[in-house]
This record gives structure tokens, C-alpha cells and sequence, in this order.
């Protein structure tokens, strides 16, 4: 080994030693990136199911009228990795919805778009859900979107009991 | 000795991008086939209305109103101050948020306002009423004559300018 090459590949191996470290932190000591809800209707719910048609709801003009129909009591398989629930955006409401599943500040399962008159029962467990068997308090957070898919100016958010095993 | 530093080398650079392949990236969730499926017990029903009125509120200046030659008086005088204006189709005001309960168990509500920044800088304040409350079980009444509340919200002050957006609102549902 030459004078010359020995600064090179010092620096090499250090460069190398530090990518090793960046993996290491990746892998091991990183916080998974939070989901955010979308600031704009995404497409369909590929779990949706259709509902009956039912008579609208009165809406005033530039404002929004909803039912939100539901149980408080969600399961969460981790061997199947989905959520069990029943949420449904009746026909009779006149937005779409998003809804989101939380525990303890973290978002571990979404929705994608329920119009009118789609319900869901079960949702994927979002891979970035870290969780062990329990009870736990969550909630459902509901997002409202008009028909140009905008985002209402009110949302909801109800607490309900989350059965992991 | 160059020959070692090459294999280190290699090894570490093949270890760091195959352990980054199995990083679970910003923006990607993974995502599997669903299978199960929630079973109806015999537990309550939630079912809720929540209709919002536009949120577009008006600010008035003050006014004698409109003279009247023949009687020497004025009408329709305003007050000045904010106006809520109500929509024919639904009855409900703008600065209104109705929460209807058609559940076979009573449910509590609770109405919270995040003003926006244009809001938080002006000397406009803003009062919720009626902004937390119960709202009985629908159990023994028709679906028009559901239990319902009506929560507003009502600005205090003059407007900050001309046109601006006022907050967002979230409800809380919850049981009882």
C-alpha cells in the first residue's frame, strides 16, 4: 500500500462505517412517519359495500349534512392484520367521508374514500402499527369532503373500545 | 491488506442496502389482503345526524334603515354587529351545528373551534354555546321527531377585514 492510497481509503472505510450507522438508525431507532389525512378526497375504499338508497338529507347551502352510523367496539387481528369494525356513510348524508382508526395518537388503519352509501367492516392494519394484544381506548376520526372532494370545515372524532389479539 | 479493506467494504455497503430495503419508507404503508369481517352484537346502534350551517357569517354597520318620504320614518333598520344568516332549506342559521340522535342509547356531544390564525391576531373573540351536552335516546320517538341540539357559534367584536376564514370545528361524539 502506497503513501497516497492510505488517505482514500481511510476515508472510504469511514464513509462506509457511517452508512452502516444511518442503516442501523433506519431500521432500529426511527419513529415510523406519522399518515396524515388527505387534504383531498383520495379514490375509493377498496373494502367499501354499498348501502340502500335512501332520501336525502336536507344540506344548507354552503354547509353539510351527515349521518355517521357505527359500533364503539373494534377488533384488530394482528394475524390478520386487519381491523374489524362497522362504520357507514348512509346514502341519506350528502359528503364523503375518510375515516380514520387511532390509538393513542396513532392512526392504525384508514379508509379510502366512503361516499354515500358505503359502509365498511373490515380495514388493513396499516404496516407502520405496532401493537400487542390488549383492550385499548381509540377513536374513529371522521373527515368530511364535498362534492368538488375538498375538506369540510368540521370533522369528528369518537372514542371507541379496541379489542387487539 | 488492500485486498481485506475491499472485502470490508463490499460487506458493509451490501449490509447497509439490504437492511434499508426493509425500512418501512415516509408515505408508504403496507398494505394486505382483508379477510376478517365485524359480527353484529347486541350491543347499541350509534346513528347521528350533524348538519352544519355555511360558516359564512356577515358583519353589519350600523343603519338608520330606509327613509320613507310618505311617513317620515325610517325601516328596517340594522343594528351593527355580526349576522348569521339562515338557510331556507334547512332552518338552520350559519354559525349553527345540529346534532340529531337516532341511536337506541342516549350519546353526549362536544363542540370545539380552532379559529384561524387572521381570527387569533384581531381583536374578534368568539363564544361557543351550547357547545357540550346530552342528546336522549331515540328509543320511543319517530325519525322526524328525533332528539336533537344545536350548538353555535358566535363571534364577538368587529370583523378583522373584509373577508377571512373563520377556524375549523371538530364534534366529539361520545356514550354515555
Amino acid at each position: 500500500m502506497d503513501k497516497r492510497s492510505k488517505p482514500l481509503i481511510l476515508i472510504l472505510v469511514l464513509i462506509a462505517f457511517i452508512s452502516a450507522l444511518i442503516a442501523f438508525w433506519a431500521v432500529f431507532l426511527r419513529d415510523p412517519a406519522p399518515v396524515l389525512p388527505p387534504d383531498e378526497l383520495p379514490s375509493l375504499e377498496t373494502n367499501a359495500i354499498p348501502t340502500e338508497e335512501e332520501e336525502k338529507m336536507d344540506q344548507p347551502e354552503g354547509g353539510g349534512s351527515v349521518n355517521i352510523t357505527y359500533s364503539d367496539q373494534v377488533t384488530i387481528s394482528l394475524a390478520d392484520q386487519t381491523v374489524g369494525l362497522y362504520f357507514s356513510n348512509p346514502s341519506r348524508s350528502n359528503q364523503s367521508m375518510v375515516l380514520e382508526v387511532i390509538i393513542q395518537g396513532v392512526t392504525v388503519a384508514q379508509s379510502g374514500a366512503l361516499p354515500p352509501g358505503y359502509l365498511v367492516e373490515t380495514l388493513p392494519l396499516l404496516g407502520t402499527a405496532k401493537l400487542s394484544a390488549g383492550t385499548y381506548e381509540g377513536k374513529f376520526h371522521v373527515l368530511f369532503y364535498d362534492n368538488a372532494g375538498g375538506k369540510a370545515i368540521l370533522d369528528t372524532e369518537i372514542p371507541v373500545t379496541i379489542t387487539v389479539t | 491488506m488492500k485486498k481485506l479493506i475491499a472485502i470490508l467494504l463490499s460487506l458493509t455497503f451490501v449490509l447497509s442496502v439490504s437492511v434499508c430495503a426493509g425500512t418501512i419508507m415516509p408515505g408508504y404503508s403496507e398494505q394486505k389482503t382483508v379477510t376478517a369481517t365485524y359480527r353484529a352484537t347486541d350491543a347499541p346502534v350509534y346513528s347521528v345526524d350533524i348538519t352544519w350551517g355555511s360558516m359564512v357569517f356577515v358583519y353589519a354597520k350600523k343603519s338608520a334603515g330606509l327613509w320613507d318620504p310618505e311617513t317620515h320614518t325610517y325601516s328596517n333598520a340594522v343594528t351593527e354587529g355580526w349576522q348569521y344568516p339562515v338557510d331556507s332549506t334547512s332552518g338552520l342559521a350559519a354559525n349553527e351545528i345540529k346534532i340529531t340522535n337516532h341511536s337506541n342509547a342516549e350519546i353526549g356531544y362536544t363542540v370545539t373551534f380552532a379559529p384561524s390564525s387572521t381570527l387569533t391576531r384581531s381583536d374578534t373573540s368568539y363564544t361557543l354555546e351550547k357547545d357540550t351536552d346530552t342528546i336522549a335516546t331515540a328509543v320511543g320517538t319517530s325519525i322526524d321527531n328525533a332528539p336533537y341540539k344545536i350548538a353555535r357559534l358566535v363571534l364577538n367584536g368587529e370583523t378583522p377585514s373584509e373577508s377571512f376564514d373563520v377556524g375549523t370545528l371538530n364534534v366529539t361524539i361520545s356514550t354515555q
